[in-house]
């Protein structure tokens, strides 16, 4: 497409079309939709280009994208399908819904108000983007991660988290991830129980790497400065998608820096800004389920309830969600019994000092453990 | 000298006559829409945009115009091939077609506007540029 100085345009006012050839893009360009238009030959860009997508309509884009450094795509309306990655020159701007049918690696996300973006379910699939931002609007992980490779983890402000922890805690709403804005998943394991969550954390926590190291994380090369973003059991402080004595670790190591220290890594499973028993109860209501390997997706998962109050109130909690030893491995079963005998220790050093009387209750709980 | 320029060379009112009026060459009315079509494709008004024209391939004296984006014939306006020229898939098409891009095509504008599919598949090395 190349209209010399000006914008070239590509319009389908009715039916449904298909370019089975290369289409470049040498001209900023807009293609408005009311109909349906798939390139199945590839799209690239020449130059830094600009590619505003209005109308109602659904454009699919399935075969390769070549796009030159600066490229950006206004998704402003209908519906866009990407079935191939768009490539790290490729700004990607939700503005409508934008479905993804594979790993993306981007340069940069940024969700606006009416944005809707989506992965669909695979688990297997990545959002790597350089940076992610959001002032609006939703993006729906499913079961699958996303990677902000120059991200912000954010922090606690008093009332809230910020960066791309508060992007997931606004997502997480009241608790079943029905937020107005924000990161979300709708797998009903998710929006419908605890047993599994989108957690996120710096790759320098969850995996032990530097700004200069590198590993693999959900099948994408990341280091220290990446801030990741998983779904995976409630309670899985490491990111590794199963549930561990080194999950109780990082929350058994952090409960008593409750108001000092925050994030999902440290032990705020539920995001409200606390390390307490509420986060315990995450952990401690998933770890039978949680064992060995990552969640695949709600259909495939026996949905564990979240009990009502009156149930938790410490003896009946602990009968219910008690993990039977039976089903450990013994490994664990030791870690298990070192993190179990860590918390008692701390807990009862907070219910002695009478913070918080709640926490007695925890107590009571773990010595009948 | 063919048929059809022959029948151009008369001008519109010539064409009627020749085709509608007497018939003494004894056209068939197949025949009759082909000679409209290729007056038609040759006759086009001052701003006329490149227009896709055909519906299904044509048949010219014989001769079966393939549905590919290089054939004169199957636009109205010439062959849209330059810096914002402007390709127009207009209506034209009553079922589903596959139009062959033989070669590299140039355009500003691009716009599908039909009920019906339309499918560009490339011949080869060919690319929408």
């Amino acid at each position: 497409m190349n209209s010399g100085a000006g914008t070239s345009s590509i319009s389908v006012p009715q039916g449904t079309h298909l370019l089975g050839v290369q289409l470049n893009i040498v001209s900023n360009t807009n293609i408005d939709l009311a109909g349906g238009l798939t390139l199945n030959g590839g799209i690239s860009t020449t130059g830094a280009r600009t590619i505003n997508r209005t109308g109602v309509g659904t454009l699919n884009i399935g075969t390769t994208q070549t796009y030159a450094a600066g490229t950006t795509f206004n998704a402003n309306g209908g519906t866009t399908n990407f079935s191939t990655s768009g490539g790290t020159n490729l700004a990607l701007n939700i503005n409508a819904t934008v479905v993804f049918n594979a790993t993306q690696t981007l340069g940069n996300v940024s969700v606006g108000s009416g944005g809707n973006g989506r992965l669909t379910v695979g688990g297997n699939r990545v959002i790597n983007t350089g940076t992610f931002t959001m002032t609006g609007g939703k993006l729906n992980l499913t079961n699958n991660d996303m990677i902000a490779r120059g991200g912000t983890l954010g922090s606690w402000n008093g009332t809230a988290y910020t960066g791309i922890t508060g992007y997931v805690q606004s997502g997480l709403g009241t608790g079943s991830w029905n937020g107005a804005t924000g990161i979300v998943t709708t797998e009903s394991t998710a929006t419908t129980s605890i047993l599994t969550t989108l957690a996120v954390a710096k790759a320098s926590d969850a995996l032990g790497v530097t700004a200069t190291e590198t590993t693999t994380w959900s099948g994408q090369s990341v280091n220290g400065n990446a801030i990741l973003v998983m779904y995976t059991w409630g309670g899985d402080a490491d990111l590794n998608g199963e549930l561990n004595g080194d999950d109780y670790f990082w929350i058994d190591s952090n409960v008593l820096q409750s108001g000092s220290v925050f994030g999902y890594h440290f032990g705020d499973f539920n995001y409200d800004g606390d390390i307490n028993g509420d986060d315990y109860f995450i952990l401690d209501s998933n770890i039978l389920q949680a064992q060995g390997s990552p969640p695949m997706g709600g259909a495939s998962l026996a949905l564990v309830p979240e009990p009502t109050s009156a149930l938790c109130g410490g003896i009946a909690c602990a009968a219910l969600f008690a993990p039977p030893p039976s089903r450990l491995i013994e490994s664990d079963r030791v870690q298990l019994q070192r993190r179990a005998d860590a918390r008692h220790g701390a807990l009862r050093e907070i219910a002695e000092r009478n913070l918080h009387s709640t926490l007695v209750d925890l107590v009571m709980r773990m010595t009948l453990d | 000298m063919i048929r059809q320029d022959a029948i151009k060379n008369v001008g519109f009112a010539g064409f009627l006559a020749y085709n509608w009026g007497g018939n003494g060459m004894g056209v068939t009315q197949a025949e009759q829409l082909q000679h409209e079509y290729y007056y038609r494709s040759r006759l086009v008004m001052p701003g006329q945009q490149p227009q896709w024209l055909v519906d299904n391939s044509i048949n010219v004296n014989g001769t079966t115009i393939p549905l590919s984006w290089n054939q004169p014939l199957n636009w109205i306006g010439g062959v849209p091939n330059a810096s914002a020229a402007i390709a127009n898939f207009y209506r034209t098409n009553t079922a589903a077609r596959t139009i062959t891009l033989d070669g590299n095509k140039t355009v500003g504008v691009l716009s599908f506007n039909s009920p019906a599919a339309t499918r560009s598949t490339p011949a080869p090395a060919a690319r929408s540029r």
